[in-house]
């Protein structure tokens, strides 16, 4: 209680001076070079987005951290994220609702989160899988739309589906994998030639046009109002460097290397085996990211109903979920937590994997979005309400990162919103029936 | 006539929530005919947030050779030592060993069609126990007692009024390793009404012409998903229309004695659904009892019953699912137990309305503890 | 005050009278725009802009992007928005909201809704097909005529867009995107004229005073009919500015400006920012939230629109519309499985008036309790146009745990009352919120706190009362409540600031509104109708 408390001071603050926000600032008359990594080479580096993926949730009271904001603290099945935490936000309490149609085991909840809408037979995907939408905006100008990769040796471990029968499969073979990508038709980024895109100069006439206004307004106006048309013009000459830079040839990609093939490795759902594909396959991701192949990737650990397994032992995980009895003295179903917790493993170790590559001034986490999510809360009663989800990166300094955010019960489409916008995608609006929403996560925009 | 039935259920009306004030506002001044409408016929309406069956539990004598074991349990059994380690090794050949897990002919699927396979047995649990059984006159009891005993027809009409209704599923169930404390039947115990596939709504009310000041108590499915709170439970005050569909409207004769409410014996059918599930369960000689809390308006309490065995076959053993399969035999591996054992099982122990050509039993008593929160009841049928 | 300080400047010196001979086209500008003064600058609302693209573009077109947050000033977003400047993050939204729409327009699947002629690409600077287009929706986006320069730079992106290797509706795409980015679309920029009865002084133009009066009873950009007027100088004649103010109050559409009005006053922008414990009150999802700023909205409506009611019964009023969700806040049933029921509260009820609706309770009240003082605050401000200090910077608030051991508000703000540095100021508030105590931090309704009964007994001004139909009736009673009206619509409207014209307009608008038995479309109709709220200042920051 006493932590929720509103500092009354800050409260009548807060509505006797509004928030000063946008109010015209002294303009410094100067080129605004952004001071974050997006423009420091030259070139803009590429924003990307990817999804990862595990399978049956997580348990709700070791997983859902307490308080809000940046100062939570780290729950058990969170602990191996707690190197992240600053690069990482936590969000629970957001739910796929289904609106009375039924509750399809394990695939609802992934699919809801994927399309914002309940499906109505399992893996119906009505409308494409956010991954997909952002492939189609942003993808166009790379090798590959898209890539996928699973680590329990099935391709058709996807969730990246254009419809329910498109499905972008996965690769599951880190050797397949790397020949996909820097076999043939690898063309190194740093002798590509370039071709500049005729829309980006057809923007550059716009703002020519809006910039001959400037001369007439601003011996109209008075000295306050002049402030703010100084502003406004700033902002337009700033666009135009944007566009300036992005008509150049781009600047060769320093992080882009050749790795060396990889050998063969066994397929399984043991979780080591499990756990060196994903590896092999992750670090190849990675490097083809750094290249550029690709803007947007899938990664999944392990499938929806997961059949993770210890090594010598029957029962996989989704089986313990529902089978093994909860623990009276922990509360909790120790195997299955167990699992969670080597999920979070996993999902720290990609994220390990995506800061190895420095890109800029930062990583190449830092010009990502990763969006990881489960088909369930709670898998024991394939609960989708207060669906597990992390938002990892700071997509280029858009991404506010560190905090926790609960949902309070608001659907889980606000998410796959918040997604589209910050990737660039013109989306007001996303998900159907009580799923459609207007309303971005904005505690996470920067 | 209604303001003497509000001074009957003065807990109910004035203190049991404010659904009780808005009623008796509503007979000063509303003019508007929404709110007699929805009053005046169901002044005190509960929404039902919880039911659950009564499981309490396995004692350490209670299962003495062990807990049932699902088709996958029995499967590995049957093999030799030596080649059980692929299927231990990788589920996906046990789980193809034991395909078919939906069957297309239900006459093939042991869970569709049990009576057509021979009994494979089942552990039930025989020995007198100590649990929660409701009294002829509206109490509960917790006396040990030996298994109830199927009556002869003649025996069951005469003696109906004056039975206990036992629990009888509990030891059909008990030595089922889902039905455990902290299972999986209990962990799916209100998910069905969280997700909105099973909304079912009290009301207490109605005509309230009788002598001994006896009222109607309505049980009802609806349609309408409940709406869930930031807490993750439903929320209270809801407006919620019955089913249109008279099948699904229950009537009983209640008596509100210090705060509690009892019912006399009534017939049951409300839809039963979950996740996948599309069944009704039917109970006969259902019994109710619900304590009103005056402070927060929520009644809570019990509900038994005999449950008719043939929508028990179709709900709980072979669990029609909405696309028209049987889910029966993967929730019977999942919690453990088989079709065929539980269906024999469950005659073997039904103790009520016996047929009176055959003499079997026809149902089997059942408990569930249930608990409502204030709701407005909608669209209720005129009271008789 | 000093002559000096809004002397109506002599705008000749600036002003280089345009001769442009003959019109051309009839829809570029013929006067002197170029040149033209300008007074004032108000940055378009979210609200604004979206209503803005629906008139002009219709509902069809989508708009795509992020909005910079609105500035609240003196209390109201409209007061704010005549200081809200352009980020660089807000230009590159903006861009590509041009972008956006403009690729809807013409794209190859609504392109002949809106370019009936068939543009030729090989005389691009000069198809009158391509002028046409471009000169309508200029005309409409800036609310007024292109200027011949602004008309020639659009064209020329068009031309330029062709050498790029576009085609020639790609062209008009972007020069569309172009006026859209601009500031005289993204800015209502208010410019004067010479008043040609009285040399040397100076008039708001037709064109400003018409987007004005749109923007103030509409809340968005004026239809073809009153651009008409503007450019037929009809405005600047007392007839023909009545004729519009009555066709516009007469308009369905008031009502999306009276929404916006009220949205506006009551702050229900910061309603997302609103954030409950959710343990505390489960049922304030974002659904419900949503649903209680609408049920007040439409109670406004209602009653000030439909029924042209007293503004002060609002305070008293019984009746609200009522939905499934709110039914479980207030408690009450509603039948209407969709939509809206109108539910009257009765008698016995403790609930009734504006005051007792969720939507100001939860917005006014704290995480996890009822704030007495923040909607004491709220009712001094908002109702009753009263400024309360912030507390001073030194106020110790550590004993607060102490308090939270008392059982009821009341005795946990005892403190505001006994200690003298606190009572200045509490006592002007927290009386006021101790009589909607009765309602919880989302204003459902409790007779108890913490097992306590609550006493709802307070006090404004002097007049001593009970409960939130106590507080209702008070207000609809105390003579500042309708005065705040016509202030806070006054300033919403975009009024004069200084005191010499702003005092006596007031004070007319009072009388006149207390005549008319306070009803809200006679006050409209007053503000625009009169004469000085289209008088110039040009204060001495105007700097030539």
């Amino acid at each position: 209680m006493t932590a929720k408390r509103f500092s009354r001071r800050a409260v009548l603050r807060g509505m006797l001076q509004g928030s000063a926000i946008s109010v015209a600032l002294p303009v410094l008359d100067v080129f605004l070079n952004d001071s974050g990594t997006a423009l420091a080479a030259g070139g803009p580096l590429p924003l990307r987005f990817g999804t990862w993926f595990w399978g049956c949730g997580m348990t709700p009271e070791r997983w859902n951290p307490v308080a809000q904001g940046p100062d939570y603290a780290i729950t058990p099945e969170l602990e191996a994220l707690a190197p992240h935490r600053r690069q990482l936000n936590i969000l629970s309490g957001f739910n796929v609702n289904l609106d009375g149609r039924p509750n399809q085991v394990h695939s609802s909840g992934v699919v809801g989160t994927l399309t914002g809408n309940a499906p109505l037979v399992p893996d119906e995907f009505a409308s494409p899988s956010l991954d997909v939408l952002v492939a189609d905006a942003v993808g166009a100008g790379t090798r590959f739309r898209s890539l996928e990769i699973a680590a329990c040796g099935d391709p058709r471990h996807s969730y990246s589906r254009r419809s329910t029968s498109v499905i972008n499969v996965a690769e599951v073979s880190p050797v397949a994998f790397y020949q996909r990508i820097f076999g043939s038709g690898f063309q190194d980024p740093n002798a590509a030639s370039y071709t500049p895109d005729p829309a980006l100069m057809m923007r550059q006439s716009v703002l020519s046009a809006v910039k001959d206004d400037r001369q007439r307004l601003m011996r109209a106006v008075g000295s306050r109002d002049r402030a703010r048309l100084d502003q406004y013009f700033t902002a337009v000459r700033q666009s135009e460097q944007q566009l300036d830079i992005m008509l150049r040839k781009p600047e060769p990609l320093a992080s882009c290397a050749m790795p060396g093939a990889p050998v063969e490795i066994a397929q399984g759902t043991e979780i080591e085996t499990a756990e060196a594909n994903h590896r092999a396959l992750a670090q190849l991701l990675a490097l083809a990211l750094a290249c550029n192949q690709t803007k947007v990737f899938n990664v999944v650990f392990s499938p929806g109903a997961s059949r993770l397994r210890r090594a010598g032992s029957s029962a996989d995980h989704h089986q313990l979920t529902h089978e093994e009895p909860v623990d009276t003295a922990l509360g909790y179903q120790p195997q299955s937590t167990w699992f969670v917790e080597r999920s979070m493993a996993a999902f720290s170790e990609f994220l390990d994997i995506l800061k190895s590559v420095p890109e800029g001034d930062g990583t190449l986490l830092d010009n990502s979005l990763v969006l990881a999510h489960s088909e369930t809360s709670l898998a024991k009663t394939h609960d989708v309400t207060g669906i597990p989800l992390m938002l990892a990166g700071q997509a280029g300094g858009r991404v506010r990162t560190g905090l926790h955010v609960k949902g309070n019960g608001d659907p889980v489409s606000r998410v796959g919103l918040t997604v589209q916008q910050v990737m660039g995608l013109p989306v007001d609006r996303w998900g159907t029936r009580s799923m459609e929403t207007q309303r971005p996560v904005s505690e996470v925009l920067a | 006539m209604r303001r003497g039935h509000c001074e009957v259920l003065s807990r109910l009306c004035l203190r049991g929530g404010i659904a009780g004030l808005v009623f008796v506002g509503s007979l000063a001044a509303q003019a508007a005919g929404i709110v007699d409408a929805g009053l005046a016929s169901e002044p005190g309406g509960y929404l039902v947030t919880e039911f659950r069956l009564v499981t309490p539990g396995a004692g350490p004598e209670d299962c003495p050779d062990g807990f049932n074991e699902g088709y996958s349990q029995q499967f590995l059994a049957g093999l030799p030592p030596a080649e059980r380690e692929p299927y231990e090794k990788d589920p996906r050949l046990l789980q193809q060993a034991l395909a078919p897990w939906y069957y297309d002919d239900p006459a093939e699927d042991p869970c569709a069609s049990p009576a057509a396979f021979p009994d494979p047995g089942m552990r039930t649990i025989e020995r007198p126990l100590t649990m929660t059984r409701f009294e002829p006159d509206g109490s509960l009891s917790t006396r040990e007692l030996p298994p109830s005993q199927c009556p002869t027809p003649e025996a069951f009409a005469t003696q109906v009024e004056q039975r206990t209704i036992d629990n009888q599923y509990w030891r059909v169930m008990g030595c089922v390793r889902g039905y455990q404390a902290n299972g999986l039947a209990a962990s799916f115990a209100d998910s069905a009404i969280l997700d909105g596939s099973m909304t079912i709504l009290l009301s207490v009310g109605g005509a309230a012409s009788a002598d001994d000041g006896a009222i109607d108590v309505w049980m009802y499915s609806s349609h309408q998903p409940v709406t869930v709170g930031t807490d993750g439970k439903p929320l209270p005050f809801a407006s919620l229309p019955v089913s249109a569909e008279s099948r699904y409207h229950n009537v009983a004769r209640g008596h509100l004695r210090d705060g509690v409410l009892t019912t006399d014996r009534f017939n049951l059918r409300i839809i039963q659904a979950a996740q996948r599930l599309d069944s009704e369960l039917y109970l006969r000689d259902a019994r109710l009892r619900l304590e009103l809390d005056s402070e927060t308006g929520v009644a809570s309490g019990f509900l038994a019953g005999y449950w008719d065995l043939d929508s028990l076959a179709h709900a709980a053993i072979r669990i029609q699912d909405r696309t028209g399969l049987s889910s029966g035999k993967p929730a019977a591996d999942a919690h453990g137990y088989t079709c065929p054992g539980k269906y024999y099982a469950v005659h073997r122990l039904a103790d009520g309305h016996p047929d009176p050509e055959s003499g079997h039993c026809s149902s089997i008593s059942v408990l569930y503890s249930v608990r409502a929160v204030p709701a407005f009841v909608l669209d209720a049928p005129k009271p008789m | 005050m000093p002559e000096a300080r809004y002397r109506r400047v002599v705008l000749l010196l600036c002003l280089v009278v345009w001769a442009a001979g003959a019109h051309a086209s009839g829809q570029v500008s013929q006067q002197a725009q170029e040149t033209d003064a300008v007074v004032a600058m108000y940055r378009l609302t979210q609200t604004q802009y979206r209503q803005s693209i629906a008139d002009i573009f219709g509902d069809g077109v989508r708009i795509y992007g992020r909005f910079e947050p609105d500035y609240r000033r003196d209390h109201l977003l409209a007061t704010g928005s005549a200081w809200a400047s352009v980020s660089p993050s807000g230009f590159e939204q903006y861009e590509r909201m041009a972008r956006g729409i403009a690729e809807q327009v013409l794209g190859a699947e609504q392109r002949a809704r809106f370019l009936a002629c068939e543009p030729d690409a090989a005389n691009a600077r000069t198809d009158t097909c391509i002028q046409g287009f471009l000169a309508g929706y200029g005309e409409k986006l800036f609310r007024r005529p292109l200027t011949a320069d602004e008309l020639a730079s659009r064209l020329e992106v068009v031309a330029q867009v062709l050498e790029i290797g576009g085609d020639v509706h790609e062209g008009i795409q972007y020069a569309l995107a172009s006026l859209l980015a601009s500031p005289e679309f993204l800015f209502r920029i208010e410019a004067v004229e010479p008043e040609p009865q009285r040399p040397g002084e100076t008039r708001l133009t037709g064109y400003s005073k018409a987007a004005r009066l749109s923007f103030f009873l509409w809340n968005t950009t004026p239809d073809t009919q009153l651009l008409a007027a503007a450019e037929r100088g009809e405005l600047h004649d007392p007839a023909g500015m009545r004729r519009q103010v009555k066709r516009l109050l007469a308009s369905p559409r008031l009502e999306t400006g009276m929404r916006s009005l009220f949205a506006d006053m009551l702050r229900f922008d910061t309603f997302p920012e609103v954030s409950k414990d959710a343990a505390l009150y489960p049922v304030l999802t974002s659904e419900v939230a949503q649903a209680m700023q609408e049920q007040t909205l439409q109670t406004l409506m209602q009653h000030l629109l439909v029924e042209n009611a007293d503004y002060r019964e609002l305070f008293t009023r019984e009746s609200m519309p009522m939905d499934r969700r709110l039914g479980m806040v207030y408690a009450v049933p509603v039948t209407a499985p969709e939509g809206w029921d109108s539910y009257r509260f009765n008698e016995a009820s403790a609930r009734g008036g504006l005051l007792s609706q969720a939507s100001l309770l939860s917005l006014h009240a704290h995480a996890g309790s009822s704030s007495p003082t923040l909607r004491g605050l709220f009712v001094r401000e908002t109702f009753l146009c009263q400024t309360v200090p912030p507390p001073p910077a030194d106020v110790d608030f550590t004993l607060e745990e102490g308090f939270a051991v008392e059982a009821t508000a009341r005795e946990r703000l005892t403190r505001h009352r006994s200690e003298p540095v606190c009572a200045g100021c509490h006592h002007l508030m927290d009386p006021i919120g101790l009589t909607l105590e009765q309602f919880d931090g989302v204003g459902m309704y409790r007779t108890r706190e913490n097992g306590h009964l609550i006493d709802v007994s307070g006090e404004l001004d002097g007049r001593q009362f009970s409960g939130a139909k106590g507080l209702g009736q008070a207000l609809s009673e105390h003579p500042r409540v309708p005065e705040c009206l016509v202030n806070t619509v006054y300033r919403y409207a975009g009024g004069p600031q200084d005191d010499t014209v702003q005092g006596p307009l007031l004070q007319t608008l009072n009388a006149q509104f207390a005549d008319s038995g306070y009803r809200l479309r006679d006050l409209l109709r007053q503000i625009a109708t009169s004469d000085d709220f289209y008088s110039v200042s040009v204060s001495d920051d105007w700097a030539i």
